[in-house]
């Protein structure tokens, strides 16, 4: 299974208690080249949160390559920065870029600063 | 800002010139044509028959606009100008510059007006450092009448173009008129510069709000309405009712729109440096602004709720639950090579957060917003106890996890070597500042009447208000600097007292957590020398080793840090040494043309008899602008209480009578009146001991 799999898979049916109360849907297009995209449609709703793999309508689009998209969803580089850089684009609502930014994982060796104690 | 400067702003837009109405690059002074933390245009010089114009004079009309009359040439003893200038500049949307020429000749007069342009996108950050290193690459072209000047940078991009309603030889380097004007004539052309974040396609990203233009008819309107919305100051203080109108204006000026929050405005914290949202600025400028203008607040706690930490990420010193510092826009946040995106290095922001929701609604009875962020504030309180507490000594600690590009200290006072002991030596990360463990203690007490008022869940608030009462406990062991009796500036990594003498103490007051039994000696402490210098008080203590007058947060007096310690002496009830605080502060007002500046220097007052500017200081500054509103709170003793306003006016009497007029809250709208001690009993000032 690809990272991005993986990570849509296991936001599926999750209960991530985000703290913004919100009823929205994000579609993420992934530009995988030779013309072919790739959707993923991520529902928040209910504190519960619904991945497909679809391209159904969503209220908020985000668009990036393949390359680009793995590196947002494994943490390594910041959706916003990615958007100030225009590798992600965005559509509709884009407010709800928010809403994506937190359900995403720590980047690789993150630490939690209580850790500093004992170095 | 330097004074022989002109700037007008609008918004994160702003336009920093000399006095001529030039733009030439400096190493050191922030000149430019900048939106979005880039300086999009570093070269704007206009001259006439090949020579460089002289500014007789120069008018600063509104924020958004002004005028400067020239000449060509140097000037001598006297002025024969057979040619004269006005040039009228402004911004609301894009900038737009009315350039127009007075032929004084009876005969007919062949003029060569040219504007040299170029542009550096240089990010804010290059301008700082004063170094500027692209490494993308800046494209030129002139033609259908405009000259362009693209920076790309793979897929980044920043344009800019600009146009003349008179028709003009265009080249990549400028504009060139070449005019015959009649004899006694005028020629004018208006040059209109429009700055563009795009796409890589050219086209504007939807995330971005691109501001429409405005005319100045129509930015002045909403000037008007803005003005006239607030509350009407009737005073016989000059320097108050100065310092309110130019701070209410300059709140107007520093308005953006940054994406996602769909056209709601939020405060810029500075011009030049901090042209953009700044969690701690505006929190505590919306605190300041609530009984005048409470929207501000609205919009800055749902903005940093949408932006609240969810994740751990040490480039940007972000944990789940934490409350954001800065955000930025340019090319090097872009790129990564800045945290910006938005960057968490403040310790204090999040219980700032809990502490100004609580307020916003004591004053606005919004109960909707209290509900609608009541798990952001959850997740606040669990930050405060969680990752916060580095040490695990029930503390807020900060320490960078950003070596490269994170800031050293995460307090207010966030230049490198403002935490300092006495003898001046910095201590060791982490720190643990004083006046955050204030608000930390103040954070749960509101949060525990949330609890209980708004949230039905009366066993958290029980819970809270028992960790406060033990924090106050610990805090009044742990801070407390017997031998000196006062509280230390912070906690060192050892728990050992970081034992400076300086302002943040006058925080604590204002949180709350002083023993009442040790109030007097703090106030002492911060009214008098070697603290207080007469103007204010000092950041940093004149005997304390690190000191200087012009030490950013070490002796430079900040009028916002002095409104906050007026209202903990009010708190606390020293209403007089409040007074003492706002009169001293509000009688530099007139020498900064009642603009209070970030900060200025900590000379005794005897010394120096005006107030001295601090070289590079913001101006106009968010929290400086507030200042004054609320001083004016403390001195009216503007206070909520259940469904009314409470108003218990204690007024020095170099101040006078104070009338505020249509005060907005939860019972609609108020008016509060006050007159000075001198109508009503006899006080002399605390003894200003040397």
């Amino acid at each position: 299974m690809s990272s991005m799999e993986e990570f849509f898979q296991q936001l599926q049916g999750h209960r991530k208690m985000l703290a913004d109360r919100i009823d929205a849907s994000i579609r993420i297009d992934i530009d995988m080249g030779a013309g072919c995209t790739q959707g993923w449609r991520i529902r928040v709703h209910d504190d519960e949160v619904e991945t497909t793999r679809d391209s159904r309508d969503a209220d908020c689009v985000l668009r990036g390559t393949k390359e680009v998209v793995e590196r947002v969803i494994s943490g390594e580089t910041g959706i916003v920065a990615a958007l100030l850089r225009n590798d992600v684009t965005i559509s509709g609502e884009t407010g709800l870029f928010y809403v994506l930014r937190k359900l995403l994982p720590s980047p690789e060796g993150a630490t939690d600063p209580r850790s500093l104690r004992f170095r | 800002m330097a004074r022989d400067l002109v700037n007008i702003l609008d918004g994160n837009s702003f336009v920093v010139s000399a006095k001529n109405g030039d733009v030439e690059p400096s190493k050191t002074l922030p000149t430019g044509i900048f939106a979005f933390d880039t300086r999009f245009i570093s070269t704007w010089v206009l001259t006439v028959n090949g020579e460089r114009l002289h500014a007789l004079s120069t008018d600063d009309l509104q924020y958004f606009e002004s005028r400067f009359y020239l000449v060509p040439g140097e000037p001598t003893h006297y002025v024969d100008a057979k040619v004269s200038l006005i040039r009228e500049r402004m911004i609301g949307g894009s900038f737009t510059e009315k350039l127009t020429v007075f032929n004084h000749e009876f005969t007919e007069s062949e003029i060569t007006i040219r504007l040299d342009i170029t542009g550096d996108f240089a990010d804010i950050f290059e301008v700082k450092s004063a170094e500027v290193h692209k490494t993308g690459s800046i494209s030129t072209s002139a033609d259908n009448g405009r000259l362009s000047l693209t920076y790309k940078r793979e897929k980044f991009r920043r344009s800019v173009i600009i146009s003349t309603s008179a028709p003009a030889h265009i080249d990549k380097d400028g504009l060139t008129w070449v005019v015959l004007i009649a004899p006694r004539g005028e020629w004018s052309t208006y040059v209109r510069v429009e700055t563009r974040v795009e796409e890589a396609g050219g086209q504007t990203p939807e995330l971005i709000v691109q501001k429409r233009d405005q005319s100045t008819a129509r930015m002045m309107h909403h000037l008007d309405k803005w003005l006239s919305d607030a509350p009407r100051l009737v005073c016989d203080s000059d320097a108050l009712a100065g310092a309110y109108r130019r701070g209410l204006t300059d709140l107007a000026a520093l308005q953006y729109v940054p994406f996602s929050l769909r056209g709601q405005a939020v405060l810029s914290a500075g011009l030049p440096w901090f042209m953009t949202m700044f969690g701690r600025d505006s929190m505590i400028t919306s605190l300041q602004m609530l009984p005048f203008v409470p929207r501000l607040a609205t919009t800055a706690l749902r903005f940093l709720a949408m932006n609240q930490g969810s994740r751990l990420d040490d480039f940007r010193d972000e944990e789940p639950g934490k409350i954001l510092h800065e955000v930025r826009y340019g090319e090097s946040t872009a790129f990564e090579e800045q945290p910006h995106a938005a960057y968490c290095g403040a310790a204090d922001t999040t219980p700032l957060f809990i502490v100004l929701l609580d307020e916003y609604e004591r004053w606005t009875g919004d109960a909707e917003l209290v509900r609608e962020l009541e798990r952001h504030v959850r997740l606040a309180l669990e930050w405060i106890d969680t990752y916060a507490d580095i040490m695990g000594t029930g503390y807020i600690w900060y320490q960078t996890r950003n070596q490269r590009t994170g800031l050293q200290n995460q307090c207010w006072k966030d230049s490198p070597g403002s935490i300092v002991y006495r003898d001046g030596h910095i201590p060791a990360l982490p720190r643990a500042t004083c006046e955050m463990q204030g608000y930390a203690y103040d954070a749960k007490l509101r949060a525990a009447r949330l609890a209980r008022q708004f949230w039905n869940d009366p066993a958290f608030a029980d819970q809270l208000e028992a960790q406060a009462a033990e924090l106050k406990r610990r805090f009044n062991r742990d801070f407390w600097v017997e031998n000196g009796e006062y509280y230390a500036l912070a906690l060192d990594h050892e728990g050992g007292q970081v034992d400076a003498l300086s302002s943040n103490m006058g925080h604590l007051l204002w949180s709350g957590i002083v023993e009442q039994d040790r109030a007097r000696t703090v106030v002492d402490h911060l009214v008098n020398p070697p603290l207080f210098s007469g103007w204010g008080v000092r950041t940093l203590a004149k005997d304390q080793a690190k000191y200087s007058p012009l030490g950013y947060h070490v002796g430079t007096v900040w009028p916002f840090d002095n409104a906050i310690i007026a209202w903990g002496l009010w708190r606390y009830g020293y209403r007089r040494e409040a007074g003492l605080l706002a009169r001293s502060i509000l009688d530099t007002a007139s020498f900064f043309d009642y603009r209070l500046p970030e900060a200025f220097a900590g000379y005794d007052r005897e010394l120096t008899v005006h107030p001295v500017e601090y070289p590079s200081a913001c101006s106009p500054q968010a929290w400086s602008a507030g200042s004054p509103m609320l001083f004016l709170r403390v001195l009216l003793g503007l206070d909520p209480s259940g469904e009314h306003l409470i108003v218990e006016p204690e007024i020095p009497d170099e101040i006078g009578t104070i009338e505020l007029l249509d005060i907005p809250g939860r019972w609609g709208k108020m008016d509060a009146f006050g007159r000075p001690y001198a109508s009503r009993r006899a006080w002399s000032p605390p003894e200003y001991k040397r």
